[in-house]
């Protein structure tokens, strides 16, 4: 579906990302980890063009991606951001049916597609009149999801989708995000920090640090036989206040 | 489902442009194809009461005449005759070699008129005063000082001189005077040359120039120093005209030579006494003067408090309609260009900003010798001092916008002229309607200073009140004006709270 080769980026010549070859799968979910700064987002942004890179070539379904067709290319794309990104000024059922508007889909479709969808994120549909201001965070990254699905694109990317949600909201939207992804087949791309959330949806990790993959495969896989220390101490310490908190208990 | 919001930009314009393009409608009217001659006179109310006269006389030989009042100096009385944007004028024969042709070889009124021949112009007989410029003072203070010619005022370097703009700056007015007599003093002002009276009549200046017919010599007890070196010339007053006058309207030009030699100095500086010190309406002023001396009863042109009123909203509204409303199709566009590329917007910011430091009286006048004078060039001046709030809010509106909105617009593949008219322009319209406010506001005061270049306006009672001293005149000028600035400043936001629900533009919540 999608490979990188030899991508290089940097950033005010701060190298943001050393060249880098990855491929990603075909509707399996991957998840791109690692510390703060260690270039999972710039990963993620290059694929929706965002990002430009310095160097090396970004294959989207057999073709090179250029200025010229990544308009097109990223109808194919679904891109949820951390805080939603919605449109403020637009109600929620335009939030979500903007660019289908815009490539004027029939109106039926469009009707269809988004109560479809209304009905996958578990939202009621009488909100689709309210604006973004008038929705809690869980129900934006709803609707931020449906507007991403509403092309039905082959390949989701999601940068940190539920990491300014409070945990039990958190937890609830992780369980019905991986029910639509088994459900979808989609392709998925996911960024996160956190090694459980990770685990929770990866076919495959991509671990990363200072803008270089350390290593990739699943979390049996990199618990097992980590191919760096860095690999074992990053899993670890994420899950050091979990023990910790077993002690006090204890 | 065609949904309004596809429509967003579109709607931001036109209730914008809208709005302002209905009161520009409201402030034109149309004019009439009837034969028609347009008057000037210059801010002075001699040259206003003269314009009067004729503006009746000609009502009388049955023209549409318009008299445009106290358009300004000599050079705008000038140009706007050259230009054929009025017809007549009335004007001193001494200004015109002095100060207009500055020829030295013009000799004698033959020579006079031949110069204005070349140009396309005439000159009526003498309507019969000499009108001099004279160095006054008060007689009390003359006398005290021993001082009776021009010459013994060497011997005073530390009198206050205060002079008439005009005066000030003419090629026959102070500077030559200096000249011819050797004059020391170095502490002179220029001013308007009504408010030179007032200042000498308060003690806080000593010397202003004056016009021998004006009414206040009297009134303040002024002496004039006699002209012992032969400085000043002679300034008969006579009408100019277009030659082109003499074949469109020949009864306009023959009632004009009716006056030859029926004003003498003693009865022009009655009319003018009767304005400044009585009180009565220069048109009052005229229409007894043609009836006593010519017997004409010509219809009173003057206009009643109200039609003058409604005359100055109308012209008003229209300099800022059409000003206000240009500006917005131009700014917002380069508020927009500005924040598409930085070295650009660097550029349209400081060009946009240095025009706002231009003072507009300035600008007012640099634009009469590209447009001339009256309605265009107030409007291209007021237009450009517009332009800086509204670009800056602009340009403002869309940077502040979160890179997560611009960006996830950006990620939907939306093109990038429809993220700016989907988008970004919606979600920059508080910002952009909020420069046009300070727009608005700003032009409509400037406004009031169109009058000075002849364009009309709430300016123009303002004008005439600070030539007649009367409070009351400027307040009827900048009252309506304030209202005004109000009033269009209302209404903006009256657009602003139709276009944006308040729920649509908390995007701090989001």
């Amino acid at each position: 579906m999608l490979q990188f080769r030899g991508i290089t980026k940097s950033y005010d010549g701060q190298p943001a990302l050393s060249p880098t070859d990855l491929c990603i799968a075909s509707g399996k979910t991957t998840v791109l980890i690692g510390p703060s700064g260690c270039g999972k987002s710039t990963l993620l942004r290059l694929i929706v063009g965002l990002v430009r890179p310095d160097s090396g070539a970004l294959i989207f379904k057999g073709e090179p991606m250029s200025a010229g067709n990544i308009l097109l290319a990223r109808q194919s794309m679904g891109y949820v951001i951390q805080e939603g990104g919605l449109f403020p000024h637009l109600r929620v059922r335009d939030n979500v049916t903007l660019m289908a508007r815009y490539l004027r889909r029939d109106p039926g479709w469009i009707e269809d597609r988004l109560e479809q969808l209304t009905d996958l994120v578990h939202l009621s549909a009488h909100l689709m009149g309210r604006y973004p201001s008038e929705l809690s965070g869980g129900q934006r990254q709803r609707v931020s999801l449906m507007r991403a699905l509403m092309l039905d694109p082959e390949l989701l990317l999601l940068d940190e989708p539920l990491g300014a949600l409070d945990p039990m909201i958190r937890y609830q939207l992780q369980q019905e995000l991986r029910a639509i992804f088994a459900r979808l087949g989609k392709t998925v791309v996911m960024v996160t920090h956190d090694i459980a959330e990770a685990a929770f949806f990866a076919d495959k990790l991509v671990l990363l640090r200072s803008g270089r993959i350390i290593q990739q495969g699943s979390i049996a896989e990199l618990a097992r036989s980590p191919a760096d220390p860095f690999v074992t101490e990053f899993i670890n310490a994420q899950r050091g206040p979990f023990e910790a908190l077993g002690e006090v208990l204890a | 489902m065609k949904s309004a919001h596809l429509a967003w930009s579109c709607r931001l314009f036109h209730a914008a442009v809208t709005a302002v393009l209905v009161l520009t409608a409201l402030g034109h009217s149309v004019a009439s194809a009837a034969e028609r001659v347009s008057i000037g006179s210059k801010s002075f109310t001699e040259s206003v009461v003269l314009g009067e006269i004729l503006q009746q006389l000609a009502g009388d030989a049955g023209a549409q005449a318009d008299h445009l009042r106290q358009m300004g100096g000599t050079r705008i009385l000038w140009e706007a005759l050259l230009s054929g944007e009025i017809d007549a004028y009335p004007e001193y024969t001494g200004t015109l070699v002095q100060e207009i042709l500055k020829d030295p070889d013009v000799d004698g009124d033959d020579g006079l008129r031949e110069a204005l021949a070349v140009r396309g112009l005439r000159m009526s007989p003498d309507l019969g005063f000499n009108n001099s410029y004279a160095i006054g003072m008060r007689r009390q203070h003359a006398a005290q000082l021993g001082l009776r010619h021009i010459s013994d005022l060497r011997e005073q370097p530390d009198l206050v001189l205060g002079f008439g703009n005009e005066f000030l700056d003419r090629a026959d007015g102070w500077r030559g005077l200096q000249r011819h007599y050797s004059l020391p003093q170095t502490n002179v002002r220029g001013m308007d040359h009504d408010l030179a009276y007032r200042g000498l009549a308060s003690g806080a200046l000593d010397v202003t120039d004056l016009y021998t017919t004006d009414a206040e010599i009297a009134f303040y007890d002024l002496i004039a120093l006699a002209d012992d070196a032969d400085y000043f010339p002679t300034y008969q007053a006579v009408i100019v005209y277009r030659a082109d006058l003499q074949g469109r309207l020949p009864g306009v030009v023959t009632a004009f030579s009716r006056l030859a030699g029926r004003i003498d100095a003693a009865a022009m500086s009655a009319m003018n006494a009767r304005v400044k010190i009585d009180g009565v309406a220069e048109s009052r002023v005229a229409a007894d003067f043609l009836a006593a001396e010519l017997e004409v009863r010509a219809q009173q042109v003057g206009q009643s408090a109200w039609a003058g009123f409604w005359r100055n909203t109308r012209e008003h509204l229209t300099l800022v309609g059409i000003s206000l409303s240009a500006a917005i199709l131009f700014a917002v566009p380069l508020g927009v260009a500005a924040s598409r590329n930085q070295a650009a917007g660097r550029l349209i910011l400081s060009v946009a900003g240095i025009l706002q430091t231009i003072p507009s009286l300035a600008l007012f006048v640099f634009m009469i010798p590209l447009l001339g004078i009256g309605g265009p060039p107030a409007v291209a001046a007021l237009f450009l001092y517009s332009l800086l709030p509204i670009i800056q809010n602009t340009h403002a509106g869309i940077e502040d916008i979160p890179s997560p909105i611009v960006e996830s617009a950006a990620a939907l593949g939306l093109p990038g002229r429809a993220r700016l008219r989907l988008v970004e322009l919606p979600l920059a319209t508080r910002s952009i309607l909020a420069g046009i406010k300070t727009s608005a506001v700003i032009n409509v005061g400037t406004a009031t200073l169109a009058a000075l270049i002849g364009a009309g306006g709430y300016g123009q009672p303002i004008l005439t009140g600070i030539r007649l001293a009367d409070t009351g005149l400027i307040l009827q000028g900048a009252v309506p004006a304030a209202a005004m600035a109000l009033v269009v400043q209302g209404g903006f936001a009256a657009i602003e709270r139709r276009l944006l629900p308040a729920a649509a533009m908390d995007s701090n919540a989001v």
